[in-house]
C-alpha cells in the first residue's frame, strides 16, 4: 500500500505528532520526530510489506516511539514548565486538560507512550506490545501501574 | 480516563507545520507528490478510499475445507509457504473458541470447529465502527476493573450478555445497588460513563458486550468480545478483539475459559508426533532440539504480522511450529491463552528429529493466591511424574551482546528482561550478569533480567526522585550526596505547599538520571497553587518567584 504525501501527511501526521509528543513532551523535537519518519517512510515505503491503513500506522507509531527513544538516548532533557504556558496557547487546552496533562507529564516516560497508545490510540495491549516490543505482560501492568498513579492525581482535581 | 484522550485530541500539529512537510516532503520524494486518487482505485487496500466508495465491505464466506486457521489464510496470500493442513482435519480433541449459534455450522461427526468461523463475521470495517468497538470495550474493561477492584460479583441476566439496550435503559431508569453484587443495569452504567467524553457516540451502534467465564462457568473473569451488529436482523456483525482470537471455548451457551488437565500435555505430545510424520513422509527433516511456545509465537507472528514479520527470521524450529499451528490444536489453545509448553525430541543416528521424548505444559495463572503468588499449573507427558525436569540450568552469558544472550537464553525457554546497570568493570553494551545467576535452576517460562552495563559510573551518581518530599528534607538529602542547589517557586497543584514539585534535572527513571556530583541541582517548590492565572500570557513564566 502506497499513499501520496497528503493522504500520509494529513491521515497520520498528527498521530505520530501526538506519539512523539506523549512520548517526549516537547513540541518541537515532536515536530522534529514528525519529520523524520515520514522521511523514513517514503524512502522505504516500497520495499514495506504495509497491506492495510492499520498496519501502516502501528508501523508509524512504532517507527516514530523508536526515534523518540533515540533522541531521548542523544542528551538529556531539561524540561522547565514554562513550556506548560507555551503549549496552552497552542494547544487550546483548558486548565482542566492542562492539569491532566501536567499528570501524564509526571509519569516516567517508559509510561507515555502505553498510556498514550491505549487511551488515545485505543490500541489492545498486545497490539501496544507488538507496537514497542514489550512482552505483553510489561505493558499490562505498566498500564496498570500508571493508571494507579494517574487515579490518584486525577481524583484530586475532580475534589478542588 | 476520557480526560485523556480529550487532552490528545487537542495537540495537533499546525497547518503550517503540516504544509511545510508537505512541501518537503514532496522535494524529496517527488514521485509520491501526485494525488494518488487513481492508483487508490486500483491498489484497493487503503482503507479509508475504500470506505469513502460506498462502504464496500467483504463479508467472509464460511470456508468449506474445514481447520483453516485465519494465519494459514494468509500464508495463502503470500504464497510459496507450505502448510500441512489437510492431514490433522479429523484430529482435534477441543472446541475452540465459537459462539452458541455456531452449533448448527458443524457436522454432528466432525468435531472440528473453525475459525473466524461464526455465520456472519465480518473482518473489515469502516474505521468508526472499529473504533466504536474499541471504545466499548476498553470501558466495558474499564468497567469490570472497577468490579474487581470492588469485590463485587456481575449478575448477568439470561442472555448472558450487556446489550445496547441496556445501555440505554440504564440512562432512562434509575439504578438500585445491592451491597456485593453489580446488576446488569449498572454495569451497562458504567460502560456509558466511560465511554461518554470519547467523540465518538456509542449509542447509535447496536452492539453487544459478551463475558468470559472462569473454567467453572461460574464467575466473569474477562470480556470476551464486543460485537457490533451490522443490520438489524443482526445477520452480519463485527467484533472486536478479532473473532477467533479469544482463547474461550463455549458451553451452556456461555464462553469459558478453557480448563486445562493432565490430558493437554498428551495431546500436545500427540500433535508434535503427527506434526514429524507429517514431515518425515515428506520428506522433510528436522534436527532441532526442542520447540516451544517462541517459535510457535514467532512463526504467527511471522504468517501473520506484516510489521513485525521484518524483524523476523524463519528458522526451523518455526517451520517445524507451521504443522502444529491447526485450529483447534492444543498448540493453537496454548498460543491463544499465552501458556508456554516445550516438545523435546528423539533423534536418529543422524541427528533428525524421529520422535516426542517428552512434553511439558505450563499453564499460567491469573489469580493470585492469598498470597498474592501466582502459582503455574505444569503438566508433563509421558514420564508425568518427572516434573523437575522441567528444570533448565541458566547458562553463563556474561560479557555477551545483550541480544545474543536474550537469544541464547530464550531458546531454553526461558523469558528474558533487560535491565542497564552501571558498572566499573564491564564494558558498555555487554551483558554483566543474569538474575537467577548462571548456574542456577530454573524452569521454563521464567522470567530471567539480564543486566547490562552502562559503562562506569565515574562521578556520576544516581539521582533520587525527591519530589513531595518537604523542601528542607530534599535539599539535605541532596547536599548529602554532594549535590549544591538552587530553590525557585512554581504553582504546583499537585504538591502540595513547601514540598518540591519539580526537580531540574529531574529524578525519575534511575537507571537514567545519573547527575554529576558537585552540580547544581534547582528544586522547584510547590506554592500550593496549580491555576496558573490568567493574567500570565505567553512571553511570561508561570515559573513564578515569589
Amino acid at each position: 500500500m502506497t499513499m501520496c504525501i497528503e493522504e500520509v501527511v494529513d491521515n497520520y501526521a498528527d498521530h505520530i505528532y501526538r506519539a512523539a509528543y506523549a512520548y517526549l513532551g516537547d513540541t518541537h523535537e515532536a515536530e522534529d520526530v514528525v519529520s523524520d519518519v515520514l522521511m523514513k517512510y517514503f524512502s522505504v515505503c516500497e520495499e514495506l510489506d504495509i497491506d492495510t491503513a492499520e498496519h501502516l500506522k502501528a508501523w508509524l507509531l512504532r517507527t516514530a516511539i523508536n526515534r523518540c527513544k533515540d533522541i531521548r538516548k542523544a542528551f538529556r532533557w531539561k524540561r522547565t514548565s514554562a513550556l506548560e504556558d507555551v503549549h496552552k496557547t497552542e494547544f487550546g487546552w483548558t486548565e482542566a486538560e492542562l492539569d491532566v496533562k501536567r499528570a501524564v507529564n509526571k509519569l516516567p516516560e517508559k509510561y507515555r507512550a502505553i498510556v498514550y497508545l491505549y487511551y488515545y490510540e485505543e490500541y489492545k495491549t498486545e497490539e501496544i506490545a507488538r507496537i514497542l516490543s514489550l512482552p505483553k505482560g510489561t505493558v499490562v501492568s505498566r498500564l496498570k501501574r500508571a493508571r494507579d498513579r494517574l487515579r490518584d492525581v486525577l481524583s484530586d482535581y475532580r475534589e478542588e | 480516563m476520557s480526560a485523556i484522550k480529550n487532552m490528545y485530541g487537542k495537540t495537533k500539529l499546525s497547518e503550517d507545520k503540516k504544509a511545510e512537510l508537505k512541501a518537503a516532503l514532496g522535494e524529496r520524494f517527488p514521485r509520491y507528490a501526485d494525488s494518488m486518487e487513481d492508483k487508490t482505485e486500483v491498489i484497493g487496500m487503503n482503507d479509508n478510499k475504500v470506505y469513502e466508495n460506498g462502504g464496500r465491505i467483504m463479508v467472509r464466506s464460511k470456508w468449506r475445507t474445514g481447520a483453516v486457521i485465519a494465519a494459514a489464510a494468509v500464508v495463502a496470500v503470500m504464497g510459496g509457504m507450505k502448510l500441512a493442513r489437510d492431514q490433522y482435519i479429523e484430529r482435534s480433541h477441543m472446541t475452540p473458541a465459537s459462539h452458541e449459534e455456531d452449533n448448527s455450522t458443524t457436522d454432528s461427526e466432525d468435531s472440528v470447529k473453525e475459525y473466524s468461523q461464526k455465520e456472519g463475521y465480518i473482518a473489515d470495517v469502516d474505521k468508526s465502527t472499529l473504533s466504536a468497538t474499541k471504545t466499548i470495550y476498553n470501558s466495558a474493561c474499564e468497567a469490570l476493573a472497577d468490579i474487581k477492584a470492588l469485590d463485587y460479583e456481575l449478575v448477568l441476566g439470561e442472555e448472558k450478555m450487556i446489550t445496547s439496550e441496556m445501555v440505554k435503559q440504564s440512562q432512562e431508569s434509575e439504578i438500585t445497588h445491592e451491597d456485593g453484587k453489580c446488576s446488569v443495569l449498572e454495569f451497562a452504567a458504567t460502560i456509558s460513563k466511560y465511554s461518554e467524553g470519547c467523540d465518538l457516540d456509542i449509542s447509535q451502534y447496536d452492539y453487544a458486550v459478551d463475558f468470559m467465564f472462569d473454567e467453572n462457568g461460574k464467575k466473569v473473569v474477562q470480556i470476551n468480545y464486543v460485537y457490533i451488529y451490522l443490520d438489524a436482523e443482526h445477520k452480519t456483525f463485527y467484533s472486536y478483539p478479532p473473532y477467533g482470537s479469544q482463547g474461550g471455548i463455549i458451553e451452556n451457551g456461555i464462553a469459558k475459559q478453557f480448563k486445562y488437565d493432565s490430558s493437554c500435555a498428551k495431546k500436545l505430545y500427540e500433535e508434535a508426533e503427527e506434526a514429524i510424520k507429517y514431515y518425515n513422509e515428506n520428506g522433510e527433516r528436522f534436527a532441532i532440539d526442542s520447540l516451544n511456545m517462541t517459535a510457535v509465537e514467532h512463526e504467527y507472528l511471522y504468517m501473520t504480522d506484516d510489521h513485525v514479520r521484518e524483524d523476523i527470521e524463519e528458522n526451523d524450529k518455526m517451520r517445524f511450529a507451521q504443522a502444529l499451528m491447526n485450529e483447534g490444536s492444543m498448540t493453537m489453545q496454548l498460543r491463544k491463552d499465552s501458556n508456554n509448553f516445550v516438545i523435546k525430541f528423539t533423534h536418529d543416528s543422524k541427528g533428525n528429529v524421529n520422535g516426542v521424548e517428552k512434553v511439558y505444559v505450563q499453564v499460567f495463572k491469573d489469580e493470585a493466591d492469598e498470597n498474592g503468588e501466582h502459582k503455574n499449573e505444569r503438566f508433563v507427558y509421558p514420564d508425568e511424574n518427572k516434573m523437575n525436569e522441567m528444570t533448565v540450568t541458566i547458562p553463563d552469558v556474561a560479557g555477551k551482546d545483550p541480544d545474543e544472550a536474550s537469544e541464547e537464553l530464550v531458546s531454553l525457554g526461558l523469558h528474558t528482561e533487560l535491565y542497564e546497570m552501571f558498572s566499573d568493570t564491564v564494558p558498555k553494551g555487554t551483558v554483566i550478569s543474569t538474575e537467577p545467576a548462571a548456574g542456577a535452576d530454573s524452569e521454563f517460562g521464567r522470567y530471567v533480567t539480564i543486566n547490562i552495563s552502562q559503562g562506569p559510573l565515574g562521578q556520576k551518581i544516581i539521582f533520587p526522585d525527591v519530589r513531595g518530599k518537604n523542601v528542607n528534607e530534599a535539599v539535605s538529602e541532596l547536599e548529602s550526596l554532594g549535590f549544591s542547589t538552587t530553590i525557585e517557586s512554581i504553582n504546583s497543584g499537585i504538591y502540595p505547599k513547601g514540598t518540591v514539585a519539580d526537580t531540574d534535572p529531574e529524578g525519575e527513571d534511575e537507571s537514567e538520571c545519573a547527575y554529576e556530583r558537585g552540580k547544581n541541582v534547582t528544586l522547584y517548590v510547590s506554592t500550593g497553587k496549580f491555576v496558573v492565572p490568567k493574567e500570565e500570557t505567553e512571553g511570561e513564566k508561570s515559573v513564578n518567584v515569589q
